[in-house]
């Protein structure tokens, strides 16, 4: 269990600069989630919390403890892919045990830790197959036991349910959450399904171009969306508004749409709300900076 | 010839002809049957196991030629285990280097970006464009400057050097196909790099592995041009320069021993390309992805 901190963590490929400056402090034990649309830096984010990507400056500590120059092995990071990455040449049983085979413990031992990890998944019955002849969501529970075998400090989920059917997503999003309730182990979720970010984090950190937009709880970033991104984003619903508000010449449409929009909105309230706002702020504040994005 | 040309047409009429299995099988039977006993009563009298003297005889071709009167120029041959031996050992060296260097350089050239990639992605084909007989010259020259003339392990560098870029663009092409994810997780899971090499990627990629050695083995195993040029003495001969002797010495007298010599050849690349069959049809499938 940790608690991790990026400060004035930057991230660049070559001339591209996908993190310009990421400061964030992850409680102990919290569920986060990073939320953005495509390219936003969150995946870079969570591979610089694993360690597999260096950050190209700043520091990034666990439990205040600098762990720039500490390899991927050697952080004890449990992470799931979106497509699962299970190793196909070997059975489920030994894709879980793998991480352990870098620790020296005695085979029994980490047989039960096996066992145990596979039940907590409820992949029992199928440890002695391979990942080649198991279904999306059974290689699904089998790459969360392999990530939570070795009791990691900090579990990543890059994107783990967008390769699920919609029922099977709905599922294993209510037992990710009840699992990571029980372990209580610091986890980062990775996602661009807004739906997926608000039914599981405590906290979800919406990224944009690298930078922070807004970080809050699920229910802040609904109601209280402090920019017309995060209201785009987050409330669905409300694509034609922002597009409307986003290119100045066209919020003249806006007004004209709104009664429409208004009208069609009235059902569902919470939405409506959350649009009122966006619409507000921007009167208030945003203009300024839409004319000048215009003017690049 | 004479008899497998009729007998390749009549099982392709008795296919054409059956009209259920069962007569199928029956005229397939006869007509295998009847071929064999041609075959034996032709080529029969040639047949027999006195043509394998060569595996027991050093001396062999003077025993040949000593059935026809004539015992003087045979020329003096080595052991045939002894060419086995020498094929063998520059045929599976190759393949140890070659597989070794080819997989860690096709692993490099797969997964890191460095200065002039791309130029040397593209050379390592040009490499290959060149016709063997035209650097025969001055391999020559250059494995006598260096002293590596008339050695095993000068042919065994130069094959290599042949070997190599090929088996690089191959192996390439299938650590390609190996997901970045699965690497990624196997170094979160606690492996070093050379771990997650070793126990994650390198399964992946054991079809390639397999059908470039199997494919190397056999290029060292039928290497006749370097080893012709470079290799002197009769104790270095391998078996396609034995055989070729064997022709040019006891060709004429009697055929029985020439061909005896061939199968004893051909016998280990057939039995390896029968193993390694499966693997060798999956290549064409990893190679294109390179």
């Amino acid at each position: 269990m940790a608690k991790v901190e990026f400060r004035h963590v930057v991230k660049r490929f070559g001339d591209v600069e996908v993190i310009p400056d990421l400061n964030l402090t992850i409680e102990d034990g919290e569920f986060v989630a990073l939320l953005g649309p495509s390219g936003c830096g969150k995946s870079t984010s969570l591979f610089i919390l694993a360690g597999i990507y260096l950050p190209s400056g700043g520091e990034l500590l666990f439990d205040g403890r600098v762990v720039n120059e500490v390899e991927a092995k050697d952080r004890n990071v449990g992470i799931v892919f979106q497509s699962y990455a299970l190793y196909p040449h070997m059975t489920v049983r030994d894709n879980v045990l793998f991480p352990l085979r870098f620790k020296r413990m005695p085979r029994e031992e980490a047989l039960a830790r096996v066992a145990a990890a596979g039940n907590l998944v409820q992949v029992t019955e199928l440890l002695d197959r391979r990942p080649g002849e198991l279904s999306g969501g059974q290689q699904q529970r089998v790459a969360l036991a392999r990530a939570l075998v070795k009791e990691p400090q900090l579990l990543l989920l890059d994107e783990p349910l967008s390769n699920l059917d919609a029922t099977l997503r709905l599922t294993m999003r209510t037992e990710i959450k009840s699992l990571q309730k029980k372990l209580g182990v610091t986890t980062v979720l990775v996602t661009h399904d807004q739906i997926e970010a608000t039914t599981m984090a405590d906290r979800i950190i919406c990224l944009r171009a690298g930078r922070i937009e807004q970080i809050g709880q699920p229910d802040d970033l609904y109601r209280r969306p402090q920019s017309l991104f995060i209201a785009g984003f987050i409330v669905v619903g409300s694509a034609l508004i922002v597009e409307a508000l986003y290119h100045p010449p066209y919020w003249v449409h806006a007004v004209l749409w709104l009664p429409l929009i208004f009208i069609v909105t009235i059902g569902p309230l919470r939405p409506m709300k959350g649009l009122m706002i966006a619409l507000q702020y921007h009167h208030k504040a945003a203009e300024g900076r839409f004319t000048s994005d215009d003017s690049r | 010839m004479a008899v497998l040309v009729p007998a390749v047409i009549a099982f392709w009429l008795a296919a054409m002809l059956a009209r259920n299995r069962r007569q199928l099988w029956l005229g397939l039977t006869a007509i295998a049957l009847i071929a064999t006993a041609a075959f034996a009563l032709v080529v029969g009298p040639d047949l027999h196991v006195r043509n394998f003297i060569f595996l027991v005889e050093p001396d062999f071709a003077s025993v040949v030629r000593s059935r026809v009167g004539a015992v003087h120029g045979a020329i003096q041959f080595p052991s045939v285990w002894r060419a086995f031996g020498n094929s063998l050992l520059i045929a599976g060296s190759q393949t140890i280097v070659v597989l070794t260097v080819a997989s860690l350089a096709a692993y490099y050239l797969s997964r890191f970006q460095f200065p002039a990639r791309a130029a040397m992605l593209r050379s390592l084909l040009i490499l290959h464009a060149f016709p063997v007989l035209t650097l025969i010259v001055p391999m020559f020259l250059m494995l006598y400057w260096i002293c590596l003339l008339d050695t095993l392990f000068g042919v065994i560098c130069v094959l290599v050097a042949f070997e190599l870029p090929f088996a690089i663009f191959i192996m390439k092409g299938f650590f390609d196909a190996v997901p970045w994810d699965i690497e990624m997780s196997a170094l979160t899971d606690g492996a070093s790099r050379r771990q997650a090499f070793l126990l994650v990627v390198l399964p992946q990629v054991r079809n390639g592995l397999l059908a470039v050695a199997v494919f190397t083995f056999i290029r060292g195993w039928e290497e006749y041009i370097f080893v012709f040029t470079f290799l002197i003495r009769n104790t270095n001969w391998t078996m396609s320069l034995y055989m070729y002797y064997v022709r040019d010495d006891v060709m004429g007298v009697d055929y029985g021993v020439v061909s005896a010599v061939g199968v004893f050849y051909l016998v280990p690349s057939l039995i390896l390309y029968v193993a390694a069959q499966r693997y060798l049809m999956q290549m064409s499938i990893g190679g294109v992805k390179g």
